[in-house]
């Protein structure tokens, strides 16, 4: 076998002849983005997120079906590489036509994974339940007495019969036996130093518990004899179930290398002094700050609250934090509770790295609003509506009644949320699905005519994989390209049925498919963090990674 | 919407379906020609027939559906009994093709969605192009072509059409085409495809009636394009004496007297001529009309000698004297000269040094060396070789390579026969455009009479060599032109191109080495043979060799098909031979290249005709589209019209080229209709320079360039057009119409009116309801006064985006 020698990113390789860059560039583990590659399918060439530079004439090439040429140089990761990928990502995200994350999701501002929640919890796996509320909500029965419930407004089933009760089974979950009680056995052990954390209301309660499950001791100083803070100014506090329920709900984080100092006010810049210099890094979560204390303290502040860094949540002075009210004040307390934890993930790369950690959003891709109509296409993924779901009665029962309801989410996240391709590349290369957006967009369409998969045309990128999987396996109908150019679709031919078209090798195909074009129907991704913590400076980086 | 015409679907029997088979074949190879031999039989592809084929061929479902969806001239759905092509070339376009394409469907009351009138009697489409340029606009009815359509002579067509039907088309192969020296004299007509959509096969009819009546012997003979479209229906007369004298834009009714003005009838026709012409004369009619319209053309005439002195004929040599499938008469002229050289000298090798030496590059558009590629295919180690032209001529604006194969059908054919000679093929395809039915049957008939000469077939000229040739027919996919989307094609797949490497020449047709040239390439091929590699490299520029046909349409005073030498400038073709921009305007720039190319504005109309100089202003060669633009088109207008071009014709597979072109679109499309987004000139030059760079094959690679050329040289075009404005006045969403102070109140344009948008008020001024009026300009092209001008539309559309969507998403819906 001949060999030639080639150059990828100014690293010599020898290769095969006839090997292409793509295999020249793992040889040198060089990773090369690609989705309408498939090892052991011909070439398609088709996507062009494999896009690399031949140096000697300055053209693009896509490196999956590009043979290599001795003395070949290629340019595989530079700045000019990186943002022609990202382009090429935003054209197809231009077009795609799907959400990465459920609407009721993206309302809960602590991302409460909301379809998971339910999905665990129509199967009656009440622990698994529990524990995702517990992690994601931190206080899931007080905030079940207390949230406005942003979620139930975006649900997608009003438009068909009415909302899902999310906050009424996330809080009947938060207080299911002592299985919902946060583990704090399988806590991680101690790992850094201790944060402290002035003012046990939300924000504050949020950002300990978040530290110590990263592994850091905290102190939280509270002026007043009680935690909660402004918890308590809520009507529903009035109702003596509710004082019961914070109490058992705060009861694993007492004892636990977290400690709360009650009674305790930090008033003077000397005091501040002395706490910042007794601890790594402090976060201020006072529920709110006057303006001569702000200034006593020497923290830069705006019209309203605490000036931070957005994404660090970082104040002017070196490890200082500040999250909830403090920043802006008459916030809710499930907001104060997410920014407890943004700040905890701030914190934690601070003591790690010596730079506050990014909060970035993960690429999340958006249908918008819906036409009338499009609802239905969801339908048949929720079960029936017995009628009114009990939602104010705050029972503790987790029953029939309750496996019902959650059997009514629709599933509207996307199936492939984590495995997802096109979203992984997005998010590494940092697309913007909006850069070259439509005026239009064709009609959301799930079509279900498969026992096992759903096939959403709009999620398509025309990679065909299906295809040559079917003509590879030599199914008689199979799937074929339909049409031609931007209307061009993967369907079955001659307008047969999904189960005809997939033939035996459904399973194949579902599996291959790079994005959630076709997926298993009864199956979604473990659904993760819809956020990524970032070294800091990532701004900065010419190449972002994911 | 229910098609009207499926309420009667036509039966299908299995038993055709299967004799369709058996006559077509049954390999996955021929998956195409048995769905047009389908399309043909039906009108459409009736499904019951697309699965008995599945059944009893090797073509698997997924393989015909996708082909059946991919050809815009396949159809799934009925259509009406008869078909109505509206032209929206390039040239077609500037001229208003769009109006005339909205004035057939309001004149067929044909409802919103369909494209059939409720009686299922018409089918409307548009086409890229017919290839018909100089008489633009054209629409053609089944097989009748009518030249300089509007929306005003349109009921005049179709009454034409149900009256005539298509007995208005000539045999194309009829004429004398054979030699004989007893004939008294000769009468000329051209009869490619643009003479006849000018006319010309009527005026056959009358010229046979009336030579008929002088009882004498003169033939007709049929010869190809003279060039001179914008004068067809072109006669020339050629008496015993060898005069010849020629004449211009005949009608019907002129035929008789220009026949009897060369030619005396015999005795008693003489008689009975005159009893005719003296009962004329008492009964006071006469069959001919005003004599004076009779428009004889004067070689010496200052205009066709500008016409035809710049040029330099070689693919079209001896253009407008030659019978198109005479073969006697093609080797009386030099023809097979060549060939026959070729064969006889068994000297390949020194054939492709030749073609090296000479220079020549491919036609085609990118200018590939096409001794090179001879030489890469030869050098191939497989013994089994192709050669394939290319006349899937798909560029709007272009009909070079129709022309080519219509009227010198033997000259293309030597050349790829030398080809396939010289790179040791033994079996040759000819690609052409499905809209090109003249060309194949011309081609055809051309190759079954080199057969019947040995030139084609087994043991040529008793060398041992066999050559088997054949026809291909495309599918109406411009992308097909590319030459891995035609290999692809031909072999029954989809026409997608794929990546190169490999090159056809190492890996091509069923994997074996193919050349793949284009026509207007292989007609030059014999004349360098013939002349040496010298006389060819002798006319050009340093990098570009020899001559180029262009087809000059659009805004020039005379429009026609002009062979050029390469390094002559665009000014001296459109000022010189084109006589500048027609009307008396400025031209204020030239499309070249069709959607590959860009516009070249008037200030740089000194660039050469070379492929790099060319390339170097952003423009291409292309396959030799030349539209002339004056100072009433829009700049912005034309690169979405290439746009909506590209858009449409791209084949899908890649993302740049299938999503890329798309967005283009969308943005050029606000920026017409005065709301787009302050940063959408960025946009916009961000998604041409990634479609550029990244498209899989050079129909994506060069979409861009209509766009980057006119946002170079016309950028305030485009920034009037972010501010709502139109200079040129043309996007009809920013302009209005309005009579002026000049108007006599003739009620002229309230007659006119298709929309009755002007209500007729005799002897007072007029006024045009800006909410009905759809902007055909009919009315202001018949005001006697020209009180009707354009003027901006102050208050332009400004479509919330949040209505568009729910708008499109309603269409898409229905």
């Amino acid at each position: 076998m001949k060999l030639v020698k080639v150059s990828i990113d100014g690293r010599a390789v020898t290769v095969p002849e006839g090997s292409t860059v793509l295999n020249a560039a793992r040889t040198l583990g060089i990773e090369i983005p690609t989705l309408c590659h498939r090892d052991g399918l011909p070439h398609y060439t088709s996507c062009m997120v494999c896009a690399v530079r031949d140096l000697a004439s300055g053209r693009w090439i896509p490196a999956c079906s590009q043979p290599v040429a001795d003395g070949m140089e290629i340019e595989a990761s530079s700045e000019d590489v990186h943002r022609a990928r990202r382009h090429i990502l935003e054209l197809l995200l231009s077009e795609h036509l799907g959400d990465c994350e459920a609407p009721c999701r993206r309302a809960c501002p602590a991302s409460l994974r909301i379809p998971e929640m339910f999905r665990r919890a129509r199967e009656s796996r009440w622990d698994e339940a529990a524990r995702l509320v517990r992690e994601d909500l931190i206080l899931p029965v007080v905030l079940g007495w207390v949230c406005p419930a942003p979620c139930e407004r975006t649900c997608r089933r009003a438009a068909h019969d009415r909302a899902l009760a999310i906050r009424e089974l996330h809080r009947r979950l938060g207080s299911f036996s002592d299985t919902s009680a946060e583990p704090t056995s399988q806590w991680p052990p101690l790992i850094g130093p201790t944060v402290a954390v002035i003012g046990g209301g939300p924000a504050g309660i949020s950002a300990a518990v978040a530290l110590r499950r990263r592994g850091y001791a905290v102190r939280v100083f509270e002026r007043s004899a009680r935690l909660g803070g402004r918890l308590w100014e809520s009507p529903a506090a009035a109702n003596p179930e509710f004082a019961r329920a914070f109490a058992a709900e705060l009861q694993p984080y007492v004892g636990v290398e977290i400690e709360w100092h009650l009674n305790t006010l930090i008033e003077t810049a000397e005091e501040l002094h002395r706490i910042r210099s007794g601890h790594a890094a402090t976060v201020l979560a006072l529920g709110s700050i006057e303006p001569e204390q702000s200034r006593a303290w020497g923290l830069a502040r705006g019209a309203r609250g605490l000036t931070v860094d957005l994404a660090t949540r970082q104040t002017n002075l070196p490890g200082v934090f500040a999250a909830g009210g403090v920043v802006q004040p008459g916030k809710i307390a499930v907001r104060s509770i997410a920014d407890g934890q943004r700040v905890a993930a701030a914190v934690a790369g601070y003591l790690r790295t010596g730079h506050a950690a990014v909060w970035a959003s993960r690429f999340d891709s958006r249908i918008g609003r819906l036409e009338p109509g499009e609802v239905q296409q969801w339908v048949p993924d929720g079960g029936p509506d017995l009628g009114a779901f009990p939602g104010e009665m705050r029972s503790e029962r987790l029953d029939a009644a309750t496996i019902a309801e959650a059997a009514r989410c629709f599933g509207c996240d996307c199936r492939k949320a984590a495995t997802c391709r096109l979203r992984r590349y997005a998010d590494r290369y940092g697309a913007d699905a909006h850069r070259f957006e439509s005026p239009t967009r064709p009609a959301v369409v799930l079509r279900r005519d498969h026992p096992k998969v759903v096939y959403e045309p709009g999620k398509c990128i025309r990679c065909g994989i299906c295809v040559r999987i079917a003509v590879a396996a030599g199914e008689p109908l199979g799937m074929t390209f339909q049409g031609r150019g931007y209307s061009e679709q993967v369907a079955p031919s001659f307008n047969n049925g999904l189960e005809k078209g997939l033939g035996r090798v459904w399973r194949e195909c579902v599996e291959a498919c790079p994005t959630a074009a076709l997926a298993f129907r009864e199956e979604w991704d473990p659904m993760g963090p819809d956020h990524l913590e970032r070294e800091q400076p990532s701004e900065h980086d010419p190449y972002p990674r994911g | 919407m229910k098609d009207p015409a499926s309420k009667a679907p036509q039966e299908v029997r299995l038993d055709e379906v299967d004799r369709l088979i058996e006559q077509v074949g049954s390999s996955a190879e021929h998956a195409l020609p048995l769905l047009q031999a389908l399309q043909e039989r039906y009108g459409y592809l009736p499904e019951v027939a697309l699965r008995r084929i599945v059944e009893r061929t090797e073509i698997t479902a997924a393989n015909l559906w996708s082909i059946a969806t991919f050809y815009p001239q396949l159809r799934l759905r009925p259509a009406g009994r008869h078909q109505i092509c509206v032209c929206v070339g390039t040239a077609c376009h500037v001229k208003g093709a769009e109006r005339v394409y909205e004035a057939v469907q309001r004149e067929l009351r044909i409802p919103e969605g369909s494209d059939t009138d409720p009686d299922g009697e018409y089918t409307v489409r548009k086409v890229a192009c017919l290839g018909c340029c100089t008489l633009a606009p054209v629409v053609m009815v089944d097989h009748v072509t009518y030249g300089h359509r509007n929306a005003d002579n349109l009921r005049a067509m179709l009454e034409d059409f149900a009256r005539h039907g298509a007995t208005a088309m000539a045999d194309p192969l009829s004429g004398d085409g054979q030699s004989d020296a007893s004939w008294e004299g000769e009468v000329r007509i051209g009869l490619g495809s643009c003479c006849i959509a000018g006319g010309s096969a009527r005026v056959e009819a009358a010229l046979r009636r009336a030579i008929e009546r002088t009882g004498r012997r003169i033939r007709v003979r049929h010869v190809g394009c003279v060039g001179m479209c914008h004068q067809t229906p072109l006669v020339e007369v050629v008496t015993s004496e060898g005069q010849a004298v020629r004449y211009s834009r005949v009608r019907p009714d002129d035929v008789a007297r220009i026949i009897e003005a060369h030619f005396q009838p015999t005795g008693v026709r003489r008689f009975l001529r005159w009893a005719e012409q003296a009962v004329e004369q008492v009964l006071g009619y006469g069959v001919g009309g005003d004599s004076s319209s009779v428009r004889r053309l004067d070689p010496r005439d200052g205009q066709v000698e500008a016409f035809t002195c710049r040029q330099l004929h070689i693919a079209t040599e001896y253009c407008g004297s030659l019978h198109p499938l005479d073969l006697d008469e093609y080797r009386r002229h030099g023809g097979l000269e060549a060939l026959h050289h070729c064969l006889t000298s068994r000297n390949f090798e020194k054939v492709i040094e030749e073609i090296e030496r000479s220079g020549l590059r491919g036609r085609g558009g990118a200018g590939f060396p096409t001794g090179l590629k001879w030489r890469r295919v030869r050098a191939s180690a497989d013994p089994i070789r192709y050669v394939i032209c290319n006349g899937d001529e798909g560029d709007p604006g272009a009909f070079m390579d129709r022309m080519l194969m219509e009227s010198y059908p033997y000259r293309v054919l030597e050349g790829l026969i030398i080809a396939a000679w010289a790179v040791g093929a033994r079996e040759g395809i000819l690609y052409i455009r499905a809209e090109y039915p003249l060309a194949v049957r011309r081609i055809g008939a051309a190759i079954e009479r080199l057969r019947q000469e040995g030139w084609v077939g087994r043991n040529i000229l008793g060398t041992g060599w066999d050559l088997e040739l054949r026809i291909a027919r495309g599918g109406g996919a411009f992308v097909c032109g590319e030459e891995t989307a035609l290999i692809a094609s031909i072999e029954g797949r989809r026409g997608s191109p794929s990546l190169r490497p490999p090159y056809p020449a190492e890996r091509g047709y069923h994997g074996h080495p193919t050349l793949v040239n284009n026509c207007e390439t292989l007609a030059l091929v014999p004349w360098i043979l013939r002349h040496g590699a010298e006389a060819f490299a002798s006319i050009g520029t340093p990098k570009s060799k020899g001559t180029k046909v262009f087809a000059l349409a659009g805004k020039v005073a005379r429009g026609g098909l002009v062979e050029v030498p390469m390094g002559i400038t665009l000014r001296q073709i459109v000022e010189e031979i084109g006589g500048g921009a027609a009307g008396g305007r400025r031209w204020k720039a030239v499309q070249v290249g069709g959607p590959s190319g860009g516009c070249v504005p008037e200030s740089l109309g000194d660039t050469p005709v070379d492929y790099e100089a060319l390339q170097a202003v952003g423009a291409m060669m292309g396959s030799g589209g030349l539209v002339v633009l004056d100072e009433t088109d829009c700049m912005v207008d034309v690169a979405r019209y290439f746009l909506s071009f590209t858009a449409r014709e791209s084949c899908g597979k890649c993302t740049p080229c299938r999503i890329g072109t798309q967005r283009m679109l969308e943005i050029l499309d606000r920026l017409c209709e005065g709301h787009a987004h302050s940063n959408d000139l960025t946009r916009l030059e961000e998604i041409a320079e990634l479609t550029r760079r990244h498209s899989l094959c050079g129909l994506g690679r060069t979409a861009p360039n209509p766009v980057l050329t006119t946002l170079r040289f016309f950028r305030s075009e485009y920034e009037a057009h972010l501010q709502g404005r139109c200079p040129a006045g043309r996007c009809v969403k920013l302009i209005r119409y309005e009579v002026g102070s000049e108007c006599i109140g003739c009620t002229r344009c309230a007659q006119v009116c298709p929309v009755g948008a002007i209500p007729p008020n005799p002897y007072r001024p007029h006024v045009i309801r800006a909410d009905a009026c759809v902007r055909c300009d009919l009315c202001r092209t018949s005001c006697p006064t020209q009180a009707i001008r354009i003027v901006p539309n102050t208050n332009a559309p400004t479509v919330a985006p949040a209505q568009a969507t729910e708008r499109c998403a309603t269409e898409i819906a229905s």
